[in-house]
């Protein structure tokens, strides 16, 4: 069901990875990936640990060889470059920070590497301090900076040499949830206003729907899907990507009737449910298939006419605050979990009420067929 | 406070235990320390032999050390040996480190149990067998001889302090440097080597130290043109037994507490 869309390089790309491959030993941790990266794009590898992602942009940067592929920046081929050659900005998951030197240091150090004269030193570093809020913290050191303040320094060294692409590898993990998610609305505004090419890397898949202009999952050094968040959100390729992005319902069952727009499907409890049929797959009577249905996507007690309405009955009920989750057995079996916000106007159940859930076919995708 | 209170106060603050733990270290450093404690004094003697105690104060014995050609060209060859030693096995050091650290190999542990290996074997093995192989290649009594044999003995110093170091070093730092542009020497000097210096400084030191009192290889290996410190204090034990011995060895324990010192401020500069 799945396709790696968008690769077979061209050269049109600003940052064009083809088939990359890496092998350690036996393990393949990379298995042919190839990706098209427009300038100025912001693209989210978003995987699981041990997906391939970081290995993917330690490859880009430099640190590792890749087994077979090639990477091309701008049209320049930099599969074998070193590191230092390479112009490309990192931000790493420790930051990185020279410890035995003050701020300006740190954010000057690309430039003084490049021989830049003084006074452009420091121009640029004075205006990128600026940039990312921290005007004035030049002789401070990096201990006696706080974590957000920490990020914003490695952000800073890693543009204050204007490079054409800008790597990030899981860079906001340390901090806690109200910073993350400050800090994500800071970098992306920080690219936006600079327009640089971004890679970044995480397994936030949160993160990666904020961010992102364009994200590609990755499962077992593969690409699953690559898009844009809301069609990885609301069109998941896979089963995988409907169980990592958000979260799934999964019914399964067997194809009774195909139609042009919908099927109907008999789960494996008995249940008839409409799905819509994906477009790129013809199905027939009789194979099997899975569902995906977010829970946030079914209506409790609906008025109106939807094309799928079961009665079922509540067993537990979790309260998040600002949204209400509940499990619910459906009659033959089936469970769905089901999302509402607890909003004055929706309806307060408790475990043991009998409810009537529904939702339309379209809401409804087939993640799996064989 | 009431006076009962105090007294329980004074009692908590100033228990029986805590009294025995000092007099019992107090005893237990005097014991070590008395033989070195008591040459000092003896430096000072007017009298022609070692005695203790002196007769009565007089530095002659210096003036001894200082007027006398054999023994100051004993220290300047010491001096310069040491420092050859230092420089040699840090460099060496450093360079063996790093490899240990950074990579992993079919014998890697084999290796460094080698080039740790001076620590554990009696000095004296080594001895022997520097100076078969230097009988062969002539380097008896040569300043090159001296200092590649001390380098020998200084080197596992060296590795296990750089190590040391290099254990608390975040590689990504290196990473870092590299991906701003600079390549893998500059990444070392501007980066890594200032973070790692507390740990190259006291293998530096050590390694100085060790050569400098060295006495057994340098027995055998100085021949007669190449008289270390030590080997010339030996000397003097079996032949004049007089305190010029001790003053030396009060300047020494005087230069080696120095150095102790110094390594010890450095220690507690990398812990801030």
């Amino acid at each position: 069901m799945s396709d790696s869309s968008e690769n077979v390089g061209t050269s049109s790309a600003y940052l064009c990875l083809q088939n990359l491959v890496k092998r350690f030993g036996k393990v393949v941790a990379v298995d042919g990936v190839s990706l098209d990266v427009q300038k100025g794009e912001f693209v989210t590898l978003l995987g699981p640990s041990g997906s391939g992602k970081t290995t993917i942009l330690n490859m880009i940067a430099g640190f590792i060889q890749p087994s077979s592929g090639q990477i091309l920046l701008n049209e320049k081929d930099l599969t074998f470059k070193p590191p230092h050659q390479r112009n490309i900005g990192m931000v790493f998951q420790s930051y990185a920070l020279f410890p035995h030197l003050t701020v300006l240091d740190n954010v000057a150090f690309p430039l003084r590497m490049r021989k830049r004269d003084k006074e452009e030193t420091a121009r640029r570093v004075e205006s990128i301090l600026d940039l990312v809020g921290l005007a004035g913290f030049g002789e401070r050191y990096p201990r006696q900076l706080s974590g957000g303040q920490r990020q914003r320094v490695a952000l800073a060294r890693a543009l204050v040499f204007e490079p054409p692409l800008l790597l990030m590898d899981e860079p906001l993990g340390a901090l806690d949830k109200q910073l993350r998610e400050r800090m994500q609305l800071e970098i992306k505004r920080i690219q936006r206003e600079l327009g640089i090419t971004t890679l970044y890397v995480t397994h936030d898949q949160s993160e990666a729907l904020t961010m992102s202009d364009r994200i590609a999952v990755i499962h077992d050094g593969k690409w699953v899907q690559v898009g844009n968040p809301l069609e990885i959100y609301q069109t998941p390729g896979d089963r995988f990507v409907a169980d990592f992005i958000g979260e799934s319902n999964f019914l399964n069952g067997q194809i009774t009737e195909v139609g042009t727009a919908w099927w109907v499907i008999k789960t494996d409890h008995g249940l008839d449910i409409k799905v819509s049929a994906p477009r790129s797959v013809t199905g027939r009577a009789g194979d099997q298939a899975t569902v995906a249905l977010r829970p946030e996507r079914i209506a409790v007690f609906p008025e109106g006419d939807l094309d799928n309405v079961i009665v079922g009955k509540v067993t537990e009920k979790v309260g998040l605050g600002d949204v209400n989750r509940y499990y619910v057995q459906l009659e033959g079996g089936d469970r769905l979990v089901v999302k509402q916000l607890t909003s004055p106007w929706a309806p307060n159940l408790v475990p043991g009420d009998t409810v009537r859930v529904g939702w339309n076919a379209q809401e409804a995708i087939v993640v799996q067929h064989d | 406070m009431s006076s009962l209170s105090r007294k329980r106060w004074l009692r908590n603050r100033v228990q029986v235990r805590h009294i025995l733990l000092y007099l019992f270290c107090i005893l237990v450093f005097a014991f070590l320390l008395a033989p070195i404690l008591v040459i000092i004094p003896m430096s000072f003697s007017s009298a022609d032999f070692l005695q203790f105690p002196p007769p009565s104060f007089s530095l002659r014995w210096y003036e001894n050390f200082f007027s006398r050609q054999d023994w100051l060209s004993a220290t300047m060859l010491s001096l310069r040996v040491a420092i050859a030693t230092s420089l040699l096995s840090t460099v060496l050091g450093i360079m063996a480190a790093l490899a240990l650290a950074r990579t992993s190999f079919i014998g890697k542990d084999l290796i460094y149990a080698f080039i740790v290996s001076p620590m554990i074997v009696p000095a004296i093995i080594i001895a022997v067998a520097v100076l078969f192989v230097y009988a062969r290649l002539r380097l008896v009594g040569s300043f090159l001889g001296l200092v590649l044999a001390h380098s020998v003995l200084a080197l596992p110093y060296v590795v296990i302090n750089v190590t040391a170091s290099l254990r608390t070093f975040d590689i990504d730092l290196e990473k870092a440097a590299m991906s701003l542009g600079a390549n893998r020497f500059q990444a070392f000097t501007k980066i890594t080597l200032p973070l790692i210096r507390p740990g190259v400084f006291a293998g530096a030191l050590f390694a100085f130290v060790i050569s400098w009192d060295e006495l057994v290889v340098a027995l055998f290996v100085s021949g007669t043109k190449a008289i270390t410190l030590p080997r010339r204090m030996w000397i003097s034990l079996r032949q004049d037994i007089d305190p010029t011995i001790a003053s030396i060895a009060t300047l020494l324990v005087v230069f080696a507490s120095v150095v102790l010192l110094v390594v010890e401020l450095l220690r507690r500069r990398t812990n801030t």
